[in-house]
């Protein structure tokens, strides 16, 4: 009896320790940043999912990865965490004064825009991000009003 | 029973007790004993915490028995054991806060807290706080939410807000009409600055930077801005914000600062050049104390221990102790003075 108690617990302190694999799904995406004529500087994008966990937890906006194209017309490849939400969200903006910041409280100049992606399809994106408000996070576009 | 057993028996509950009995209330300064209140304490449920900070509690206990934190996490979080921990630390009242971080740290329900405030009204008092990740679908929703809960429930003192946490910008005007209802309601809002160590934590200025900040400052002079942290950077573990801090509070009579985790060993580096700062800059009067509280058993005393002993060596008087530990709490609450 005290041997089984003793291998039940030690199976137990086992399955304490196992740990899932992530799931990713390679996807590559390309497109264009639309930056408005005349406006240059350092470009970021981040990419979320869209929704993140259930029930009252359940958020928007579950940050995956960010990088800095190097120009407006872009292509990226990365692993999409197919445990850590649903749906795409890429978030970009453009670095007016080039100080590394999405505006100071006084330089108000650089722009962001943000684009949702519903269906992930076969594994290839091609999206547009229009850069639209001056000073503003993703957590401003997204969800959008109904 | 053998005699050996007895005896060890007799040792165990002597340490138990010895371990058990409190201090006498308060901090003494001198000759004198100072009332404390820590306006920074959690609650929670381990099942209302995302798994990414579970798994960041969990590092704390060694493989196998990281299951073990669940139980133990709820046991932390609860009214009963926050009560034990300001008991072993001294401490007279203390602020629970509510939290809407789904991202992040996870949720404390304003009816959670309320509920759980009700248990001591006397000694615990509620920050209410608001949901505001789906703001675009049901800000107004989630206004009238906070409303109620701070005229509805009994004893919620005060708003808490973490723009990190709850990803949003300290320039988001979408956000401002709390800040019109806590002057309205002449309830302060304690709001976290700079960063956590919490994965998940927006890092980037305009959401831990108090700077950013300013323009809702000037535009509710009649709301009561808390900056919690003072600036601390616990991400970077720096005093990244803490000027900022200071400035805004030498320049706008509505802004207190709040030390929340600057007693934690996390922070023993850093701890004099903060206080060094405070005291030169003779804001004293914008302290009010909080630990970030409870985290593991006996942090809230070793807090306290840590930034009391840290304001004598700094060379503060007995009276700006006073202020910080528990008279600046009290009077931009409106409460009596404490009696120990």
């Amino acid at each position: 009896m005290r041997r089984q108690t003793g291998i039940l617990i030690l199976f137990l302190l086992l399955l304490g320790c196992a740990q899932d694999a992530p799931r990713l799904q390679s996807l590559e995406l390309s497109g264009r940043i639309l930056v408005p004529e005349g406006l240059d500087g350092r470009l970021e994008v981040r990419l979320y999912h869209a929704w993140a966990l259930e029930g009252e937890l359940r958020h928007p906006l579950e940050f995956i990865e960010a990088f800095q194209p190097p120009a407006a017309e872009f292509s990226h490849r990365f692993d999409y965490p197919l445990d850590g939400g649903e749906g795409l969200v890429a978030y970009a903006w453009l670095d007016v004064d080039g100080d590394g910041v999405l505006c100071t409280p006084t330089d108000r100049r650089d722009l962001a825009g943000l684009v949702a992606v519903e269906a992930l399809g076969g594994g290839r994106l091609q999206l547009d991000i229009p850069l639209t408000d001056a000073c503003r996070g993703p957590e401003w576009f997204f969800p959008r009003a109904r | 029973m053998p005699r050996r057993l007895k005896i060890l028996c007799l040792l165990l509950a002597s340490v138990q007790l010895a371990g058990c009995s409190d201090p006498p209330p308060g901090v003494l300064a001198g000759t004198e004993r100072l009332p404390v209140v820590d306006i920074h304490l959690h609650t929670g449920r381990w099942e209302m915490m995302p798994p990414r900070f579970q798994q960041r509690l969990a590092e704390r206990l060694p493989r196998g028995f990281k299951w073990l934190m669940g139980p133990f996490a709820n046991w932390m979080l609860s009214g009963g054991a926050i009560l034990s921990q300001m008991d072993a630390a001294g401490i007279s009242k203390a602020g629970v806060f509510a939290l809407y971080s789904p991202h992040t740290t996870g949720l404390a329900p304003n009816e959670f807290v309320a509920e759980l405030v009700a248990t001591n009204p006397q000694r615990l008092h509620g920050f209410a706080s608001i949901r505001v990740d789906q703001w675009n679908l049901d800000g107004p929703q989630q206004l009238a939410a906070l409303e109620k809960a701070l005229t509805q429930f009994d004893n919620m003192i005060g708003i808490k807000l973490a723009h990190a946490h709850q990803q949003i910008r300290f320039d988001d005007e979408r956000i401002y009409p709390v800040y019109e209802l806590a002057g309205r309601l002449g309830k302060p809002v304690y709001l976290h600055t700079a960063t956590s160590p919490n994965p998940g934590t927006r890092t980037e200025p305009p959401y831990t930077d108090p700077y950013y900040l300013e323009e809702a400052i000037r535009r509710y002079p009649d709301t009561i801005f808390i900056l919690g942290h003072a600036g601390w950077d616990s991400y970077r573990k720096k005093l990244t914000y803490v000027d900022h801090c200071i400035d805004l509070a030498q320049r706008y009579p509505n802004v207190y600062l709040e030390p929340g985790a600057l007693g934690a060993r996390r922070a023993a580096e850093v701890l004099p050049d903060f206080l060094q700062r405070i005291k030169a800059a003779g804001i004293a009067d914008r302290v009010i104390y909080g630990s970030d509280g409870p985290q593991f058993p006996g942090y809230v005393k070793r807090h306290l221990e840590a930034f009391a002993g840290g304001m004598q060596a700094a060379g503060f008087t007995t009276e700006e102790m006073r202020l910080i530990l528990s008279g600046n709490f009290l009077r931009v609450f409106g409460m009596p003075p404490l009696e120990l």
